[in-house]
C-alpha cells in the first residue's frame, strides 16, 4: 500500500515537470540489480549495491570548462517508514571508467551525504582540481534500505556561479573526493607529522600534552594503494615523568584504519604494545612498523586514513596516561621492498581485535597455528592425558573382574 | 585446562607477576590465596620463560585487566603452558579436598559417592578448569575445618579456619556457626565459654597476623584501588544494607544459627556442616553473584553424605538448573566461547544464548528477562529442596 502511494505521487511529480528539466532524450539510465523497476523513471531499492548509470547530456562532455563545476542531479528519494529513518542516506559518485572498459574505477569518485529534507534536483559542487571529463556518471546509495528512487535521464554540469536556483536545487558540498590514489612504487613516503589531527592532545612547541581521556591522531588523507603498501611506521618520543617501577617500559596502542570499504572499524582495528627503543636524558623513544599488507588480501584497495589511539592499561586506569608528554618526530608508510628492514621494530605484542566474521574454517587453522606455536607442550600435555585415561581405563577395567 | 581461560585469571596472575617482579612481598587481601599462587608461579619459571611484555601492569592499584590487556596476553606463544601453570595449584588443591573428603568419610561407599561427585561436578569443574578461579584453595581449608572438627581437633578447625578467610573473605558468613557448633552443651558453661574464647581468638588471631607480619605496600594494601574505601558507594550500601537481598539473608542465617543452637544432640561436625551449607542455600536463594561462585555450594553437602543425608537428587536438579540459569543470565565470560580464546581469539564476540533466545525463542509473554526471572525461582527452589533434605534426619 504503501510503495503504491509514493509511486503514484512520484509519477504525479514528474508528469508535473518538477523534476525533469533540461535534460535531452539521448541515452537510458541503468539500474543495478538492487533496484526493482517501478516505472520507467523510478525503482526501489530492494537489494545490495543499488546504484544508477546515467549519460551525460552529450553536448555537455564536449563543453566541460572549468566554470562548470556543478553534477546536476535530476533525482528525487522517498524513504519508508520515519521510524527506519536513522541513518543519513549517502551518495557515491564515479567518474572515471578503468581504461577502455565499462567498468567505473574506484579510485575516483565524489563522496556526499543527500539532504535531509525533500528535494527534487541537487548539485554537487565539484573540487577545482577534478578533471571531469566522461560521458556517464555511476551514483551509488548507502543507507537507503526499501528507498523508492526518481531519476532523469542525464546529468548535467552547471556553473557554479551563475546556474540559477531553480537548475540548480540543493548544492552540496562533498565530504570526500577521491582523485585517483597516490602510489609508493617502492619507496616510503613520510607523513608529514603536523598534517595529522589531535584528539585530546594539545600542542605546544611540537610537543604533545595529553589532556583527555581518549588520545589519538588522525592522518591526512593517504589514499594510497595497498598493492605495494607493506605497513606503517611510527616514531615517537614520550617525555618521561613516570616514577614508578617499571612504569614506562611498555607503551599500548591501537591501530584504527579507514578504506574504500570501510570507516574506522573498532573491531577490524590492530592492538599492540611496544617496548622503548631507547631512552635519552627525558625521552623515551617508541619506533614501530605496523604490517598492513591484510589490506591488500582483505581486497582494501585503497588506505584513506590512519588512526593512533594512545591506550591506556586496564580497565580504568588512564591516569599514567593522563600524565604524558610526546613528541611526534616521524611516520611514514612503508613499501614492500623495506619489508625486511622494518619487520625489525615490530611490536612485541601484535593483536587483531577480532575478524569480521566467525568462520569454521579459518577457526580449525588459527587453532591450529597457535597449537604449533608451542609443540613441546603440547605433546607433553596429550601425552599426560593419554596416559591418565590408559592409567584410569585399566583401574576401571581391574575393579569390575575383581568385583 | 590449558585451553580455557576467563580474563579474571590472566589479571590474578599478572598481579603476582607484578610481585615477583619488583620484589614485592606485602600484605594484600585473600593473602593465603596470593602467596599459594605466588609460590607456584615463582617455580613455573623452570617450565616456561615469562614475558615482561605480556603481564605489563603500570598501574598496581588498577590492575584488573581490559579486554586490550587479555587480547595481547592470548598474542604469546606460551599462552599454553601458563594456563596450565596457573591452574596446576588448582588442580592439586582440588586433589587434596578430594583426600579429605575420603579421609572424612567413615563408611567405602560414601568414600567413592563423595569424591566421585566433587571430582565430577560441573560447578567446581566449571570454576576450576573452565573460568580459571582460586575458589578450591578455600574449599580444602574449609573442608579441612570440618575434618578437624569431626575429629575433634577444635583448635585445629579454628585455624584451619582462619586460614580460609584469608582465601575468601565471604567465609566469614560461617563464622557464628562454627562457634556454635564448638559449644558442647554437655560441657560446663565455664568450659564452654574457654573454648569459644579460644577459638574466636584463634581466628581473630590468624585474621590480623598478616597485618602485624606482612609490610604494607604504601598506605594501601597491595593492588587495592585507593578509590574504593569507605566512601565508595558500594561499601556505604552494604553497611547500610542497602542491598535489597540483604535483608531476607540475614533473616535466614538468623534461622539457621537457631536450627545450630537447636540441634545439641549433633556433633560438632555435623552442626558446622549442616548449617554452613543451609547459610549458603539461604546466601544464594536470594544472590547469585557470579557463575563461579556457585562451587562453594558443593563441598557441604558431599560431606553431609557421612550423616546419611540423601543428596544424590538435590545436586542433580542443582547442576541442571545451575546450567539453565547461566545459559539465560550470561556475559561474555560465562558459557560462551568467549572462554576458549586461548584456542582462537576469533571466538571473542561470537555471541552467546541470549541473543539466541532472544532471536527464536522469545514470545512476548516469555520474554528473556521474564526466563531469567523463572529460572531464578527454580535456583532458590533448588536451595529449599537442598535445605529439606539436610535438615531432615
Amino acid at each position: 500500500m504503501f510503495n503504491t502511494l509514493n509511486v503514484a505521487c512520484l509519477a504525479l511529480l514528474f508528469i508535473s515537470g518538477v523534476t525533469l528539466a533540461d535534460v535531452e532524450d539521448s541515452g537510458l539510465a541503468n539500474l543495478s540489480s538492487g533496484f526493482t523497476e517501478l516505472t520507467s523513471n523510478s525503482a526501489e531499492v530492494t537489494g545490495a549495491d543499488p546504484y544508477v548509470v546515467l549519460p551525460l547530456r552529450s553536448n555537455l562532455a564536449v563543453n566541460y570548462t572549468a566554470e562548470r563545476r556543478l553534477i546536476s542531479l535530476p533525482l528525487q528519494i522517498t524513504r519508508p517508514e520515519p521510524a527506519q529513518l536513522q541513518d543519513v542516506v549517502s551518495g557515491e559518485l564515479f567518474y572515471k571508467l578503468v581504461g577502455d572498459t565499462l567498468q567505473f574505477d574506484p579510485k575516483f569518485k565524489i563522496r556526499f551525504r543527500f539532504p535531509s529534507e525533500k528535494f527534487a534536483k541537487i548539485s554537487i559542487e565539484i573540487a577545482d582540481t577534478l578533471n571531469l571529463n566522461v560521458d556517464s556518471l555511476r551514483l551509488d546509495f548507502d543507507n537507503c534500505d526499501a528507498c523508492i528512487v526518481s531519476y532523469g535521464t542525464h546529468f548535467q554540469l552547471n556553473e557554479r556561479q551563475q546556474a540559477p536556483t531553480e537548475n540548480v536545487g540543493s548544492s552540496i558540498t562533498p565530504y570526500r573526493t577521491y582523485n585517483g590514489v597516490n602510489e609508493l612504487e617502492g619507496t616510503s613516503q613520510s607523513i608529514e607529522p603536523t598534517r595529522w589531527q589531535l584528539n585530546d592532545f594539545k600542542q605546544e612547541n611540537r610537543t604533545l600534552s595529553v589532556n583527555g581521556g581518549d588520545p589519538y591522531l588522525i592522518s591526512p588523507a593517504l589514499d594510497t594503494n595497498t598493492d605495494d603498501l607493506a605497513g606503517v611506521m611510527f616514531n615517537l618520543k614520550r617525555v618521561d615523568q613516570i616514577s614508578s617501577i617499571h612504569v614506562g617500559d611498555f607503551q599500548d596502542f591501537q591501530l584504527f584504519y579507514s578504506s574504500e570499504r570501510s570507516p574506522f572499524l573498532e573491531r577490524e582495528s590492530l592492538v599492540f604494545r611496544v617496548a622503548k627503543t631507547s631512552i635519552e636524558e627525558e625521552f623515551s623513544q617508541f619506533k614501530f612498523f605496523i604490517p598492513l599488507s591484510f589490506l591488500k588480501i582483505e581486497n582494501h584497495d585503497v588506505l584513506e586514513h590512519l588512526r593512533l589511539d594512545f591506550a591506556s592499561h586496564g580497565i580504568t586506569s588512564s591516569n599514567h596516561l593522563l600524565s604524558t608528554s610526546w613528541k611526534f618526530i616521524d611516520a611514514s608508510l612503508v613499501p614492500q621492498q623495506d619489508v625486511e628492514e622494518y619487520a625489525k621494530i615490530q611490536p612485541i605484542r601484535l593483536a587483531r581485535h577480532s575478524s569480521k566474521t566467525f568462520s569454521k574454517r579459518r577457526f580449525v587453522s588459527n587453532t591450529f597455528n597457535r597449537l604449533s606455536n608451542d609443540w613441546g607442550f603440547v605433546i607433553f600435555y596429550g601425552l599426560g592425558l593419554l596416559l591418565l585415561s590408559y592409567y584410569m581405563i585399566r583401574k576401571l577395567i581391574r575393579s569390575k573382574h575383581t568385583g | 585446562m590449558p585451553f580455557f581461560a576467563h580474563i579474571d585469571l590472566f589479571s590474578e596472575y599478572r598481579r603476582i607477576f607484578y610481585a615477583l617482579d619488583n620484589d614485592i612481598f606485602s600484605n594484600t587481601h585473600r593473602v593465603v590465596t596470593f602467596y599459594i599462587e605466588l609460590i607456584f608461579a615463582w617455580l613455573m619459571q623452570i617450565f616456561v620463560p615469562i614475558s615482561e611484555a605480556t603481564f605489563y601492569l603500570p598501574d598496581p592499584s588498577k590492575s584488573t585487566a581490559s579486554n586490550q590487556d587479555y587480547l595481547l596476553f592470548l598474542q604469546d606463544p606460551y599462552i599454553y603452558r601458563y594456563l596450565f601453570f596457573f591452574k596446576l595449584p588448582y588442580l592439586l588443591f582440588d586433589l587434596a579436598v578430594a583426600w579429605v573428603i575420603w579421609n572424612f568419610m567413615d563408611k567405602a561407599e560414601h568414600k567413592r559417592l563423595a569424591v566421585l561427585i566433587w571430582l565430577f561436578n560441573p560447578l567446581t569443574l566449571f570454576a576450576t578448569y573452565i573460568f580459571g578461579r582460586f575458589e578450591v584453595f578455600s574449599i580444602f581449608f574449609l573442608a579441612v575445618t570440618a575434618w578437624q572438627l569431626k575429629s575433634h581437633r577444635i583448635f585445629l578447625a579454628s585455624l584451619a579456619f582462619a586460614i580460609s578467610l584469608h582465601c575468601r573473605e565471604i567465609n566469614l558468613m560461617f563464622a557464628p556457626f562454627l562457634l556454635l557448633a564448638v559449644i558442647d552443651f554437655k560441657d560446663p558453661v565455664w568450659r564452654n565459654l574457654m573454648v569459644l574464647g579460644l577459638c574466636a581468638c584463634i581466628i581473630f588471631v590468624v585474621l590480623l597476623l598478616p597485618d602485624w607480619l606482612i609490610p604494607s605496600f604504601g598506605n594501601t594494601n597491595l593492588f587495592v584501588d585507593p578509590s574504593q574505601n569507605f566512601q565508595h558507594d558500594a561499601t556505604q550500601k552494604l553497611f547500610s544494607l542497602g542491598y535489597y537481598w540483604f535483608y531476607p539473608i540475614i533473616f535466614g542465617l538468623v534461622g539457621v544459627a537457631v536450627y545450630n543452637w537447636e540441634s545439641s544432640a549433633k556433633s560438632h561436625a555435623e552442626r558446622f556442616i549442616i548449617s554452613a551449607a543451609l547459610a549458603l542455600f539461604v546466601y544464594f536463594a536470594f544472590n547469585v553473584h557470579s557463575v563461579h561462585y556457585a562451587s562453594w555450594l558443593v563441598l557441604f553437602p558431599i560431606l553431609s553424605i557421612h550423616y546419611n543425608k540423601h543428596v544424590i537428587v538435590p545436586f542433580l536438579v542443582l547442576f541442571i538448573v545451575w546450567v539453565l540459569m547461566w545459559l539465560l543470565k550470561t556475559d561474555a565470560g560465562v558459557f560462551t566461547p568467549f572462554l576458549a580464546a586461548p584456542l582462537s581469539p576469533e571466538l571473542i564476540g561470537t555471541g552467546h544464548f541470549p541473543s539466541y533466545f532472544n532471536e527464536k525463542l522469545a514470545t512476548p509473554s516469555l520474554s528473556l528477562g521474564r526466563a531469567i526471572e523463572i529460572i531464578r525461582t527454580l535456583f532458590a527452589a533448588s536451595m529449599a529442596f537442598f535445605a529439606i533434605r539436610l535438615i531432615k534426619s
